[in-house]
This record gives structure tokens, sequence and C-alpha cells, in this order.
């Protein structure tokens, strides 16, 4: 069983769209959005027989004001402003969990609760079984939740002897996205060929590159700015990073976006549905040059 | 001498292998003097942050000196080299397999975090 | 006036709206506080000409006072601190520089040092904004602080436009949550409907006005935006047309009014849109 990360540090860049039709092309597989802050896979997808468990993770400290004394060391030890000056009042949005004033209250007055942070769903797509999850509002995005996204997709695809797990992973540089690749046989870096996205290419490169994993990379949009696009090939040639392909900028994609279709199975003929194709057989080949 | 192999599920000497230390669900901990294997749940696969510490917490207090496994992160790697706990790599097969492997030498020793070489 | 740009999504245009709109506009201060990976400066070009480390407290632990009891790390909620053979471990990265171990410690074994979380930078950029990013080193965990650093750069006599991180999680809250207004990006499609939807969710619970600026714009696809906003009574600002040509500029780093003035004039009315909104709401306070 293999298991590939797509990731593209910057947002935008393309990197859901790319997942979807690289599902469609590997028809039986296990996929994981760990997107899990803003996640879009299932809008392509339409996963059905949603299975919905609940996730806790972050912690909160929760006042029984009956025991409360308004005597302010809260206030004077939480390094987060997160107890109000006035009332010691906990602001759920700020208060880390950090247990200190639950420690140093001299009334036992403070708890530290575990809360609802989101929910992690089981469903089915067309192509196979998909791990999805969503994130509360103001929840912190600690990675932990990614981590449980990919281990239910793990061991779905033990379960059912599946030959690989698809992730769309996380946007960004931080935890989730190294959550996101922990462990996995291949990245594929999505990009595009504008200033900030090359950055962030390079930012997010840099975050993972000891953690050794094979890594590849699609330049998407890549005609909005030829020049770029070389710029980054060369900079993929200095990483050792593959270029496993290029796609055009086109409206027909945005098109099949808007109507939430899979552009490789609306029309097999159109120049971006040929890239994705060439895209993903080179990829296959290098799953089969892994072993 | 005390060996902790990370493992998938909990069937004693028959449990899978797990790849990844910090948030493997068991740890088969093997005195191997009396051939006594305990499987203990990991508790720090829970954490939010810092799992691979924790693991590395859960077994040093064991007394384990030995960990077997698939990959070991950077935190938990400073944190077992500090505790004098050597670390062998195996990627797939049973516990007892690991066990009997490591016995007769045939595991490499991993000398730095992450330690699969890019292929 | 404080207005934030945000999305629930990345690469819906928030960057785009945000420095064009402070390009639009006279007497402005713009704050970059997508500190992850801040990008206006692709844009405004600056010299940055003022630099600011920003600090967090890092436990350091006196070997020879401590008698291993382990109440640290026990007590220790991110994992931060480990007992191995008598000596007790930091790791700075996952320490969330609460203080409870120093609190705790019985025998005062344990003090802190600091360590730089992040930076700030100014610069007058080239077109005459006044500029303050914010940067989180790499490895860092936390934005939260370096853009509760960044908010304390705010000049009370301009009228402030800050970029935030895309998504609902807490930088993002931190970004917006004092401020007069949000201007939500989003493009026309099920992806930006998704999102937005998270987003005006952030902002209802914060009580804060908001209104939508559509990025990508087409005749085609708005509805999906539109029907949405018509339902729930939120008013859209803009329509940022798509075309091939802003999406080479974007590329190139070049902000759209630089080479359309009528954009100028769009932004211009954006703005002057949220004063009326923002005055209303003061007024009836």
């Amino acid at each position: 069983m293999k298991k590939i990360t797509v990731i593209s540090g910057k947002g935008g860049t393309g990197k859901t769209t790319v997942v979807a039709n690289l599902s469609y092309l590997f028809n039986d597989l296990v996929l994981a959005d760990c997107d899990v802050d803003a996640p879009n896979l299932h809008l392509l997808l339409n996963p059905e027989n949603r299975d919905a468990e609940v996730f806790k993770s972050n912690k909160l400290a929760v006042k029984d004001q009956s025991k409360c004394t308004d005597c302010g060391i809260c206030y004077d030890v939480c390094r987060f402003n997160a107890v109000d000056s006035i009332s010691y009042d906990i602001d759920s949005y700020k208060c880390e969990g950090c247990g200190v004033c639950v420690a140093m209250c001299p009334e036992d007055a403070l708890t530290l609760k575990l809360l609802d942070t989101g929910e992690i769903y089981n469903s089915t797509t067309r192509f196979g079984p998909m791990v999805h999850a969503s994130l509360k509002i103001g929840s912190d995005n600690s990675g932990k939740l990614v981590s449980e996204v990919r281990e239910k997709a793990a061991q779905k695809a033990e379960k059912l002897n599946k030959d690989l797990v698809l992730i769309d992973g996380s946007p960004g540089i931080g935890c989730p996205v190294i959550s996101s690749i922990t462990g996995v046989d291949l990245v594929l870096f999505v990009t595009e060929p504008s200033k900030s996205g090359f950055s962030d290419l390079k930012r997010v490169a840099q975050v993972i590159k000891h953690f050794n994993i094979p890594a590849l990379a699609v330049i998407n949009k890549y005609d909005i700015n030829e020049k770029i696009s070389k710029e980054i090939e060369n900079y993929l040639k200095e990483e050792e990073i593959e270029l496993v392909g290029k796609i055009s900028f086109s409206s027909d994609i945005v098109d099949s976006l808007r109507n939430a279709e899979l552009i490789v199975e609306k029309d097999q003929n159109n120049n971006v549905s040929r890239e994705i194709k060439f895209i993903w057989k080179k990829i296959n080949k290098r799953l089969k040059n892994l072993n | 001498m005390k060996i902790a192999v990370t493992a998938e599920n909990n069937n004693g000497f028959e449990s899978k292998v797990n790849t990844h230390f910090g948030r493997a669900p068991y740890f088969a901990v093997v005195d191997t003097e009396t051939d006594n294997i305990e499987l203990i749940k990991n508790e720090a696969a829970n954490a939010s942050g810092g799992a691979g510490v924790s693991a590395a917490q859960l077994i040093a207090d064991r007394g384990v000196d030995v960990l077997i496994s698939g990959s070991v992160g950077p935190k938990a790697y400073t944190a077992l080299s500090s505790g004098n706990i050597e670390m062998y790599i195996i990627q797939q097969g049973t516990v007892r397999e690991a066990v009997d492997s490591f016995k007769g030498d045939k595991l490499s020793q991993l000398n730095s975090p992450n330690g699969t070489p890019r292929k | 006036m404080k207005i934030t740009v945000l999305s629930g999504k990345g690469g819906t245009g928030k960057t785009t709206v945000s420095v064009n709109l402070a390009l639009s506009i006279e007497n402005v201060q713009l704050l970059d506080a997508d500190v992850e990976e801040p990008n206006l400066q692709y844009f405004l070009h600056p010299i940055f000409d003022k630099e600011e480390s920003i600090y967090r407290k890092i436990p350091e632990v006196d070997q020879q006072k401590c008698t291993s009891c382990r109440k640290c790390v026990d007590f220790c909620e991110y994992n931060a601190l480990s007992m191995m053979i008598d000596e007790v471990l930091v790791f700075p990265e996952i320490c969330h520089s609460c203080g409870g171990c120093k609190l705790i410690c019985p025998e005062n074994a344990i003090t802190e040092t600091d360590r730089e979380l992040g930076v700030l930078k100014h610069a007058k950029s080239e077109y005459n904004v006044d500029f303050w990013q914010g940067e989180l080193n790499i490895g860092e965990e936390s934005s939260v602080p370096v853009i509760e650093a960044l908010k304390k750069k705010i000049d009370p006599d301009k009228d402030i436009i800050i970029d935030a991180q895309p998504g609902t999680t807490c930088p993002t809250i931190e970004a917006v949550v004092d401020s007069d207004y949000g201007l939500l990006v989003t493009e026309p499609t099920p992806f930006g409907l998704s999102d937005l939807k998270l987003a005006a969710k952030l902002m209802d619970e914060l009580k804060i006005p908001y209104g939508v600026i559509i990025n990508r714009a087409e005749k085609d696809s708005n509805y999906i935006i539109e029907d949405y906003c018509n339902i729930n009574d939120i008013d859209i600002l803009l329509r940022i047309p798509f075309k091939r040509k802003y999406a080479q500029l974007y590329s190139e780093g070049i902000p759209f009014v630089q080479k359309e003035k009528e954009l100028k004039n769009h932004f211009r009315k954006v703005f002057k849109q949220v004063r009326s909104v923002v005055d209303e709401k003061n007024h009836s306070n």
C-alpha cells in the first residue's frame, strides 16, 4: 500500500482539483482530505453514507463560578490574555488550555475541559472510501485531526486491501502540513507561476526537506507566466524534485469546477485532461520504481 | 534487556509492526531474558503535539533499552538518545520477527531522525 | 477605520483585494497579518527600514537544583518537557510559553529565556503606502503573538487595512477581532461558496459587519455566490472579472489598479460603502 500527499504551500494553486481528477484516473483507492480547516474535496467527489465521529482535542479552562472569590490570580498568570480583567471570565477563542490558571487557582474553581473540536467523516465515493473532517470555527488546528484522518484512511486501505491512499494535504507550512506528509511514500507539489506562489513553494519545500520523502511537482496555470515557470523548473531541478507535468491555464477547468465536474471525465480530449493524464502516468511510473 | 517494538494491534508476538513511533497504537515491550511480552496502549498517540516526546517518556519509564520502529521524528530521537535508548529500523513483519531479527543482528541502527534515505 | 480582508479559503484573491484597495485610497496603513506566508511584499516591493524581533519565553532548567520530581513534565499539556535519566529536556518548538512549569517547580529550578518567534518589518512602499509585515519563523507554531504585536503598530490617524490568514482559525480571528468591517473575498465556484459560508459564520459570531467581494467573477458562475448572499442579506461590494490579463499581472506582482485606472474607482467606491456602514453602526451604538 502506497501513500501520496498533494500539497501546495499557498492556497488556490489547484491542489484539490488535481487530487479529484487523479482520483478518477486511479479509480480504485482510498482518499483522505487533510485540509480540515476548509475541506473542499467532497465538493468534487460527492461522497455518500457519511458516518460522523466527534473529535475532541482542544482543551479549555472552565470556571465554577460558585467557588470563585474574584482574587484575580487567573488573570495575573494567564499569558494569552484569555481572562477578562474585570469579570475574570474566560475567552474561549484566546484560551489555549495550558492549565496554568487551573493549577494556580487557590479555590480550585477552574478545570480543564476537553472540547468538541471537530468531526471526522467516513464516506464512500465512486472511486473508493474517503475520510474527511471539519474543524470547528475558532479551533486550533494542531495537526492532530489531520493525523486522525490519515490514520483512519490507512486503516481503511489495509482492511480493504487497497493499493493507494491519496491525501489532499493541508495548506500552509505548519504542523498540519507536516502531519499530512509524515510517513508517506511520495509528495506531490502543485504550484503556480506567480511570485507569491514560487515563494510559498520554496518555503514549504524547505520545511519538509528533512523528511527525505521523494518529491514530485506540477506547475499549474504554467502559461500565465512562462518566465516564472522556467524559474520554478530550474529550482525543482536543483532540489531534485521531479517535474511530472505542467497544466495550462484554461477557462474550461473553471467551467468544470463551477459544475463540480471532473474535466478528465467530462472532456477527455481537452488539453488540460491530456496534461493531467500525462501527470498520472508519470506518478504511476514513480510509484512502481519505489520498490 | 527490554525491547520495545511499535505495533499496529494487540496480538502478542503476532502483532503487526507499525512504522511510525510517536503515534503507533501500541508498544510491544519484550523482556529478552524471560521472553515475557506486554502490549501497552500508546497514550501519547492522542496528543495534539509532541506525541513522539511523550511516547519516548512512556517507554523510558518502562526501563526500555532498545526501540525497534520504522521512523522516529527529530524530537523523539533527541529524547530517546538522551535516555540512552538505542533505535533500530524495521519496516514490516510481526513483533516476533522484529525481535528475532534484532537478536540475529540483522537490523540497521537508526543514527539520525527519520532515517530512511530518499529513494 | 479598520478593515480586515479575509477569506475562508486560500487563493481566492485576498492579497489582490488588500493591495488594490490600499493603493486606491489615501492616508492608509497596510498590515500583512498572514504571517505564515506574507505575500503583500510581492506587490509592494518594499524597502524595509525597520525590523523588530518578537520573542516568546522558553523554560531553562537548572539541573543542579532539579530533584527529578517530574512535576513540570507531568504538568505540561504540550509534551514540551521530558525526563530522561534524571535530566529534564526542553523542546522549544512545541512549548507554548505558558510559564506553567516555572510556576509549578517546587525547587525554583526553572527560569525563562527569550526565543525569537517572528519579526515585524516596516516599509514605506513604492506606492507610498505605510506598510508593516508580520513574519512567523519557520518551525514556530503560534502566529497569534506575532499578529498581536503587529496590531500594536496601528496608526490611529490612518485608515487600516489588515490582510488576514486564510481560513477561520485563531490567527484569522486575532486579525479581525477588533476590526470595524470584514471584506470577505471569494470566487464563484462551489469551493468559494463553501468556504465563504465558514467565514461568514465566523463574522456573525464575532458580530462584526461584513461584505463580499467576488474575485474571478464570471457572468455564468456568479449566481453561486449571489444566490447565497441574497438569501442571507449580505452585500456584494465588488465583482472583479476573470481576465487572463489579471492572472498575468498577479503573477508578476503588479497591482491591477496600476494598469487599470477604472478599477481604482471601483475600489474607492467599496471603501466609501464600507465607511457608510461603519459610520451608521457607530452612530446607532
